[in-house]
């Protein structure tokens, strides 16, 4: 009953005054799109949008969900990791 | 290095950049490597791809792209369950800290639950591992990131156990809270990356 009581006392609304809650929204509309997209399949530009919407919510997850924002050699390490992999990724799938 | 107690009078701002990372360093290295392994997998995945881009295609059509979207969306969830247990366990909450942990758990266990109806769903219509490269790939890179998932969910019950004492945790206990998060953040990020691999990118 205290549980419940606490879980209604934390205010919903509050919650978007959070940044990671409206990270997770466009989260959540950035895989909705590429759900979308999805179906649209075939098409080279379509794999490409794709693949960088993906990366660029990869990057959301570490800088805000795992806090890299704060910490600069992890951020670049994660900036850097990103960039390389989306190049390779982009490019072998390109060569097909 | 801040205590809990600091973290409680600063609130649930305080992040990271209070506290040094070496304790955290072997779980980055460790968090840095998954992710060069993963793509060096995906790399080898579109090589192979190269070479039967039809039978890539269409093994693809098999997939359900709506069951690989409702599982990105349940680990979504999952990460915001273990950032606002994060947050409580800062605040020294440890009511809300644990159930949130839990919440996390659940979706976890969703997840589990809908790769094993999926992997059933292939099995029985006789798509195997040993079908073709597509579904090698298919079930080795899912069943890798599925180890994941299990440690993970393990990891979790960790973390649900420290947050239990979120009002009295020290720095380091504040530190494998943080570590043990972000170990479930990396499920969500393959997740993220290998859901448009497999499933969209044709």
């Amino acid at each position: 009953m205290n549980r419940i009581r606490i879980l209604i006392a934390s205010r919903p609304i509050l919650a978007l005054k959070v940044p990671e809650v409206l990270v997770w929204i466009v989260l959540v509309v950035a895989t909705a799109f590429s759900w979308l997209l999805g179906h649209e399949a075939g098409r080279e530009v379509v794999a490409i949008v794709i693949m960088a919407v993906a990366y660029v919510k990869v990057r959301l997850v570490g800088l805000y969900f795992m806090e890299l924002r704060g910490v600069v050699g992890l951020r670049r390490s994660l900036d850097a990791y990103i960039l390389i992999s989306l190049v390779l990724i982009i490019g072998f799938y390109l060569a097909a | 290095m801040t205590s809990t107690k600091d973290n409680a009078a600063c609130g649930p701002q305080t992040d990271r950049r209070e506290r040094s990372l070496p304790a955290e360093a072997g779980l980055w290295l460790f968090i840095f490597g998954d992710l060069v392994v993963f793509t060096l997998l995906f790399l080898v995945y579109l090589a192979y791809r190269t070479d039967e881009p039809e039978l890539f295609a269409s093994s693809q059509q098999t997939l359900s792209i709506n069951v690989g979207a409702v599982n990105t969306l349940v680990l979504l969830c999952s990460s915001l369950f273990v950032v606002g247990a994060v947050r409580a366990t800062r605040a020294g909450n440890r009511q809300l800290a644990p159930c949130l942990v839990l919440a996390a758990m659940a979706c976890g266990f969703v997840f589990v639950s809908v790769k094993v109806f999926e992997y059933h769903d292939k099995l029985e219509t006789d798509h195997t591992p040993a079908s073709n490269y597509f579904y090698f790939f298919y079930f080795f890179m899912t069943g890798l990131h599925l180890v994941h998932v299990v440690i993970g969910l393990g990891v979790l019950t960790f973390l649900w156990r420290l947050t239990r004492r979120a009002d009295e945790l020290t720095s380091l206990g504040m530190s494998s809270v943080e570590g043990s998060a972000s170990f479930w953040h990396l499920v969500d990020l393959l997740w993220i990356v290998i859901f448009p691999l497999l499933y969209l990118v044709q």
